[in-house]
């Protein structure tokens, strides 16, 4: 369970965080998203105990993560963008540090490794980036540590690897843990998702499963201006060649797609409005 | 705080990791010294006569060491590599008791595997050689004798192997070399783990700097550094209080940067 009560944060005089707070307690795969500097990479890095808070409390499965007592760090795993492999091989780096986590499968890594295609017996340092990257995250997925923070996972992939890595993702020992996603690829992931988080102006704008977002909004494609004007209670619209892309009010029981790219924007560009909807839903649903 | 069976795990991933490092610094120090051997071996094979093997091994032990402790938290100067360094689950007192016991336990016998390397056989050649002289001199003495030109005798004692505790003038200059080497070493590691860019040159310039300002200290208030610095070796009786106050500043100023160490771990940061 992730739990962050009115955390205060921020570099030097520049606060990133004011007020924040945040309830995880199902496993399930968290997206996390937000413009630029929104601070996302800052709290997976608040969660891991790898920067402490300048107010508020965080807990991280029953620790205060800034204490980095050894039993929090065996029960959490992050992979940073900017990530660092030890120049072993694969079999090498699961012999020294598997230990440390567990509920570590050998198998499972074994059989991530297959899936990603990360020759077994080559030496990290003999590795492209992208190997590197695929070999990092099968061991980050083998270690089943109840809390994964990635920090976009599928930079520097290319569109095999990303396929192999929801893949993986999707499988049910995955779904066991709390998986929390920061990413700008939104498109890449939204089928593994359970959950979007989205963080803007310092704070927790949105906290919402995909079912939810699925029956507030409707998302789709408009062929013309025409069809565009005709749908109701347009929140959001862009032009994509000669058609129009849209986020609208969900005013049918059928539950629609979630686009991530789509509701990104959206988030980003009508935040009040998309907002407004999610909040009149969920009161309705209340 | 210290779980033996997660400690020997943290060993363990540690040296998977470090042991090519540690096994090219000191195949680096082994170079070094071959090379420092055979230009001393052309200039004269006296120059391995125990007193100057204790020379250099002192010499090699107080330059490496520091050197050496300075690049153990080396991966605390990349962002990637720290942060798999500080989220390894070890406590902050297992990984710092490790750094501890590799850098001053396990370096000093492994700088001293090196030392002998390299020095043994030189000593041993040396000794032979200057038998082998002495004993030619004697030979052409006693076939022509030059009244005050006798040659002088073997004297093996002078080129014996050099053992590091065989110069050793009782148990104040063993405490006072362990002290500097924790003190150099301590120093040394204090700066890898809080300088965060260019740590080594960093930390060089800032003991640079305390050797400025502890010479100059001691020119200012007291005119004869030797009091301080030469406390273990002092020849005439101090005052009570210097005798209370020196050794507990020689404890405390490695205890002080080995315990700063411990805090760098704790409270390092990775910035986003």
């Amino acid at each position: 369970m992730i739990r962050i009560d009115h955390l205060a944060f921020g570099y030097r005089r520049s606060p990133l965080y004011r007020d924040f707070s945040l309830l995880l307690s199902e496993p399930g795969v968290y997206g996390l998203f937000g413009r630029n500097g929104s601070g996302k990479s800052t709290l997976l890095l608040l969660l891991a105990g790898l920067l402490f808070p300048k107010g508020g409390r965080i807990e991280v499965a029953g620790h205060a993560p800034a204490k980095r007592h050894p039993d929090f760090l065996s029960q959490v795993y992050i992979v940073p963008e900017e990530f660092h492999l030890p120049n072993l091989r694969p079999a090498q780096l699961a012999a020294s540090q598997s230990s440390f986590y567990p509920n570590f499968s050998a198998e499972a890594f074994a059989e991530y490794l297959r899936i990603f295609e990360v020759p077994g017996e080559t030496g990290f340092e003999q590795m492209s980036l992208g190997q590197k990257k695929k070999a990092a995250m099968a061991f980050a997925l083998a270690t089943f540590t109840p809390v994964l923070l990635l920090d976009e996972p599928t930079n520097g992939l290319d569109i095999i690897s990303r396929d192999q890595f929801k893949s993986i993702m999707a499988r049910p020992e995955q779904r066991q843990r709390i998986v929390l996603i920061s990413t700008h690829q939104a498109h890449d992931l939204e089928r593994i998702m359970s959950h979007i988080l989205f963080i803007d102006g310092a704070s927790l704008a949105l906290s919402a499963t995909m079912a939810e977002l699925g029956a507030a909004l409707r998302m789709g494609v408009a062929g013309d201006e025409a069809e565009l004007a005709r749908i109701p209670e347009l929140l959001y619209s862009e032009a994509v060649g000669g058609q129009h892309a849209y986020v609208a009010v969900n005013r049918g029981g059928e539950r629609g797609a979630v686009h991530m790219e789509l509701l990104y924007k959206a988030l980003s560009l009508r935040k009040e409005a998309v907002l407004a909807v999610l909040a009149s839903k969920e009161a309705a649903h209340a | 705080m210290l779980d033996r069976n997660r400690f020997l795990r943290l060993a363990r991933a540690q040296f998977a990791e470090q042991w090519r490092g540690w096994a090219w610094f000191l195949a680096g120090v082994l170079l070094l010294g071959v090379v420092v051997a055979i230009f001393l071996a052309f200039s004269g094979l006296d120059k391995f006569r125990t007193d100057s093997q204790e020379g250099f091994y002192y010499v090699g032990l107080y330059l490496f060491s520091p050197i050496f402790a300075g690049r153990f938290f080396l991966d605390m100067s990349n962002r990637a590599s720290a942060l798999l360094s500080l989220m390894r689950p070890a406590s902050v007192f297992e990984k710092w008791l490790l750094a501890v016991l590799v850098v001053t336990v396990l370096w000093p016998l492994a700088y001293t595997l090196v030392f002998y390397v390299v020095d043994a056989p030189c000593a041993a050649i040396a000794y032979a050689q200057a038998k082998q002289v002495a004993a030619q001199a004697a030979l052409e003495y006693a076939k022509n004798p030059i009244p005050g030109d006798k040659p002088e005798a073997f004297r093996p004692e002078l080129y014996q192997l050099f053992v590091p505790w065989g110069g050793w003038d009782g148990w104040r200059d063993a405490v006072q070399i362990g002290l500097w080497l924790l003190f150099a070493q301590g120093f040394a590691m204090f700066g890898s783990l809080y300088f965060r860019s260019v740590p080594f040159i960093k930390t060089l310039f800032s003991a640079l700097l305390i050797v400025l300002v502890v010479a100059l200290g001691a020119a200012m208030f007291d005119g004869n550094p030797e009091l301080f610095l030469g406390y273990w070796d002092r020849t005439r009786p101090l005052a009570d209080w210097q005798d209370l106050l020196y050794p507990a500043l020689w404890f405390l100023a490695p205890a002080a940067f080995w315990l700063a160490c411990y805090l760098g771990l704790r409270e390092r940061e990775i910035t986003a």
